[in-house]
């Protein structure tokens, strides 16, 4: 069983979608999933610099994304201390 | 402090982490030797895996010849890390110390990001790709539902 199994859509807007699983939920702006979806498939890194110019709009962007992927205990607090640097390096010089 | 900033702080103290920032630490010379070691074992790994070009620079194409210049790149940024410094004259050992020292950061920078590839997740997660497939149905299905309580407001006699 996959942890994606255990996830409840409590709200699907257009905009804004909340996702529930063992007591907690989390709110977040549904381009957020889509960031992060296309950052997962993108083939290379030019193609992941391209998507943070055309589509990572704002920090609180980033910041969804972060609130998703602790939902989703995709990464240990060691692997988020190892990524966080390198997400600012990367995304940080195309914030709005 | 921006809000954004903010809010990123305060979640990696919430985890337990140190937040990156402030002023980059001054490196001393055993510091820098270290800094130089590394860079330079990397470009030795990064000329070895590199595919060797044999044409003529005109009938490669722009791959190759990417591929061709960075060769020339890493063999350069070498010599620079490999030179020694002369400390006869001050002023220039302090400015080949900074463009050794500036080298190796840019150099281990590049790698870091190479590296921050093997921690991305392989993207064939079929219950990711579920997740989205059942998050676009509730939203079909909530627009459809907004039709339907639209319509449904009665109208005045």
């Amino acid at each position: 069983m996959s942890i994606y199994d255990g996830i409840e859509i409590l709200k699907a807007g257009d905009h804004t979608v909340t996702l529930a699983r063992d007591g907690r939920a989390v709110t977040l702006q549904y381009r957020a999933i889509k960031f992060w979806d296309r950052w997962r498939k993108a083939k290379d890194d030019a193609a992941r610099l391209k998507l943070c110019q055309e589509q990572l709009l704002s920090e609180s962007d980033l910041d969804d994304v972060f609130d998703l992927l602790a939902f989703l205990n995709k990464w240990s607090p060691e692997e988020m201390s190892e990524l966080v640097p390198v997400w600012n390096e990367r995304a940080g010089g195309y914030l709005a | 402090m921006r809000q954004g900033r903010k809010r990123m702080v305060e979640r990696l103290h919430r985890l337990g982490l140190r937040a990156p920032g402030g002023r980059p630490r001054k490196l001393g010379t055993d510091g820098r030797r270290t800094l130089v070691a590394k860079a330079v074992a990397k470009i030795e790994g990064d000329l070895a895996a590199l595919p060797a070009v044999d044409k003529p620079w005109e009938e490669m194409s722009p791959a190759e010849k990417l591929r061709n210049l960075t060769v020339l790149g890493l063999d350069k940024t070498r010599e620079i890390l490999l030179r020694d410094i002369d400390y006869s004259d001050p002023v220039l050992a302090l400015k080949h110390e900074r463009l050794v020292t500036d080298t190796s950061l840019g150099l281990l920078s590049r790698q870091i990001r190479v590296d921050e590839a093997q921690y991305r997740e392989p993207p064939t997660d079929r219950g990711w790709d579920d997740l989205l497939a059942r998050l676009a149905a509730n939203q079909k299905k909530s627009r459809a539902t907004a039709i339907i309580d639209a319509e449904a407001v009665p109208v005045e006699k």
